[in-house]
């Protein structure tokens, strides 16, 4: 069956197509909530919520761009939507940081505590850093979808940047120290 | 020695194949969450067997009522016979009677006349006497028409044992008939006899009233006409009883007919709104959003007075209620975009009043399709998009003619009039952040307004006075909004069900 056999299907609500479209999608969409998420049991709620929308809103995606694109965005926007009602956006501590290149070695370093590192930054860091760096968005359209400066974006992921790279350092670190 | 490396592009290449399969409970849980929404749709199985439920009570009733009228109507049936019965004893007893005081009074006048005169009003005699038979034979064969119309009746009756009791009644009538019209017979044979012998006495007597002969004819020929017409009156008679009974039969069968000249039908209906062209009834932003509708119940009762056998007046009263949803809408509730956006472009909406906890302040509601053009794609292409609900219901008051085109135990019929809307719900609804979210009503609907109706209805009789009925129709408002943008001509469709009662 074909992708948009199966959209199609889906529109008409059928159980057969929905399961076999969420089998197909599922890991994919929730390898990107678990980066959005502060730990694992947030971003299968933020997954559930995600595909009950792509379900309910299947019949608004018009056949134009990839579909896997806007099942991502809907995936995205639920993970955002949780801390805009939370109302984190507004705590955090707005100081300006220059944008400094943040440089490492390109050693092996453990998939899991790279994911574990960017859960544990706080919730707007992470939001920010995955928009930019993973999912390619500019610091103006971040700054639109989040409801801030793009100034206070650009600063975010620059703290970012240097929290994920002080971990990285320390476990590189921690490693050596063990191995010796 | 590893070479340094910017910490995005490790991030990227890093996560560039993360594939994670989540647990199987997320997918239980997302599929429990579809199925509530699944089972809102099925309300339409629950209209139907709320729908068969009254059927059968209101079926149940039927049938009481049925076997309540079976115990009345053989009374009124034997009221009618006896009534026929009565009528023609006194017409054959009237008739028997007038024709032999006719007689005897012939036979006296024939006393006085002379030979030839007799003869003469021999023949006319013999004439008579085959008048008067076929008069008879006549009366019988309406007293044998009436019992075999009485047993028609009565055939159709379902109680065997009264229809034996009355079909002996109908030969004790025949019969009575029978022995009524013999004695006038033997009356007549008696008075053959007697005229003999009163002929031969005249005979006897001829000589001496020879003088008055002349004047004799002439006052024969006068009674002769007078007793033809007599005679002809009679004929008359017989044939006005004959009028009176099939007259009487008639309005028998009128008056069932006329019986069941009302109905009352109860109905449901799934009903479907939309509108002929693009538009919107709510802001001109909206024209070329794509809307769509979901199916929503009205439910009533119509009442129907037969104007004869193929024309019928109907009205009703029925609740009705729509929904018209815009889809790929962006609905915003956070206080500095909305502010912002608003200050720069069209935040207040035409046709909508706001509640007063939700301003223009604090929502603003943009088309997807406008946002484009003031080319910020990107970021608000990351925002979810919504829906706009308008829900709107009316309670509607159909009248409305109806013509029979086929009338079988499957008929269909024509119907078409207006319906009277009188606005009784009217609210809007926007996806704010996610969540369905009442923010005010639309100003632009008409209290009273109206609707052109046309319908190709079927119906099957259940049984002489059920009717079940399905009526797809299709209703054009015509004044529902006053303030619509773009083309938009909004109507309705529904597939009316029901039962209808005729009594």
């Amino acid at each position: 069956m074909s992708l948009k056999e199966l959209i199609n299907q889906c529109k008409e609500k059928d159980a057969k197509a929905q399961s076999q479209l969420y089998k197909q999608y599922a890991s994919k969409l929730f390898s990107l909530c678990l980066k959005y998420s502060k730990n694992y049991v947030e971003a299968e709620d933020n997954l559930q919520d995600a595909f009950v929308t792509i379900f309910n809103k299947i019949e608004q995606y018009k056949q134009k761009g990839s579909f896997e694109g806007w099942m991502k965005r809907i995936a995205i926007n639920t993970a955002l939507q949780r801390y805009r009602q939370v109302g984190v956006f507004n705590i955090i501590d707005e100081n300006a940081i220059e944008d400094v290149s943040v440089e490492i070695d390109n050693d092996e370093v453990d998939l899991d505590f790279l994911l574990q590192i960017i859960q544990d930054l706080p919730d707007r860091y992470r939001l920010v850093f995955n928009l930019y760096v993973m999912d390619g968005f500019s610091h103006s359209e971040i700054s639109k979808m989040l409801n801030i400066s793009s100034g206070t974006s650009k600063s975010n992921l620059a703290r970012a940047r240097m929290i994920l790279k002080q971990k990285i350092e320390d476990y590189k670190a921690n490693l050596s120290s063990q191995s010796l | 020695m590893s070479d340094k490396k910017h910490i995005d592009r490790l991030f990227q290449e890093k996560f560039k194949d993360f594939d994670v399969m989540p647990n199987d409970a997320v997918w239980e849980n997302i599929e429990a969450r579809l199925e509530k929404k699944k089972k809102k749709q099925r309300i339409i199985p629950i209209w139907w067997q709320l729908g068969g439920a009254a059927a059968a009570i209101v079926i149940m009733f039927a049938i009481g009522n049925m076997l309540t009228n079976n115990t009345e109507t053989p009374i009124i049936v034997d009221t009618d016979k006896q009534q026929i019965e009565d009528t023609n004893k006194d017409d054959i007893n009237k008739t028997s009677k007038k024709d032999s005081l006719q007689i005897a009074s012939e036979n006296r006048i024939d006393s006085n006349g002379n030979d030839e005169s007799s003869a003469a009003t021999e023949k006319e005699n013999d004439s008579q006497k085959q008048l008067y038979k076929s008069n008879n034979k006549e009366k019988g064969a309406v007293a044998y028409q009436n019992s075999t119309s009485e047993n028609s009746k009565e055939n159709r009756a379902t109680f065997t044992t009264k229809n034996k009791d009355k079909t002996t009644v109908n030969t004790t009538v025949a019969s009575t008939n029978n022995t009524k019209s013999n004695p006038t017979d033997n009356l007549e044979l008696k008075s053959e006899s007697e005229i003999k012998k009163i002929i031969n006495s005249s005979t006897e007597s001829a000589t001496t009233v020879a003088s008055t002969e002349k004047n004799n004819t002439k006052s024969e020929e006068e009674k002769v006409s007078d007793t033809q017409k007599q005679t002809e009156t009679t004929e008359e008679k017989g044939q006005d009883i004959e009028e009176a009974i099939t007259e009487a039969n008639k309005t028998n069968e009128e008056e069932e007919k006329e019986l069941r000249r009302w109905s009352i039908a109860p109905n449901v209906a799934p009903v479907y709104f939309n509108s002929l062209g693009q538009g919107s009834s709510i802001d001109a932003q909206f024209n070329d959003n794509n809307t769509s509708s979901d199916i929503s119940m009205s439910y009533g009762v119509k009442g129907s007075y037969a104007v004869n056998n193929r024309l019928k007046v109907t009205a009703g009263i029925n609740r009705v209620s729509f929904n018209n949803t815009t889809n790929d809408i962006i609905a915003l509730s956070d206080n500095a975009f909305a502010s912002r956006a608003s200050n720069s472009s069209n935040g207040n909406l035409e046709n909508i009043k706001l509640n007063n906890n939700v301003n223009h302040e604090s929502l603003m509601l943009l088309s997807r399709a406008s946002i484009s053009d003031n080319s910020i794609p990107e970021a608000i292409n990351t925002l979810q998009t919504g829906n706009l609900e308008q829900r709107f219901g009316f309670i509607e008051i159909p009248l409305e003619v109806e013509y029979r085109l086929v009338d079988k135990k499957l008929g269909v019929n024509l119907s078409g009039g207006f319906s009277t809307l009188l606005l009784n719900e009217n609210e809007i609804f926007a996806d704010v952040n996610g969540q369905s979210t009442q923010i005010g009503e639309a100003n632009n609907l008409r209290d009273t307004s109206f609707s052109a109706n046309f319908g190709v209805g079927l119906d099957y009789n259940l049984t002489e006075k059920i009717n079940l009925n399905l009526e797809p129709k299709f209703k054009y408002q015509i004044n529902t909004f006053n303030n619509t943008s773009g083309d938009f001509r909004p109507f309705f469709i529904g597939v009316y069900t029901g039962l209808s009662f005729k009594f």
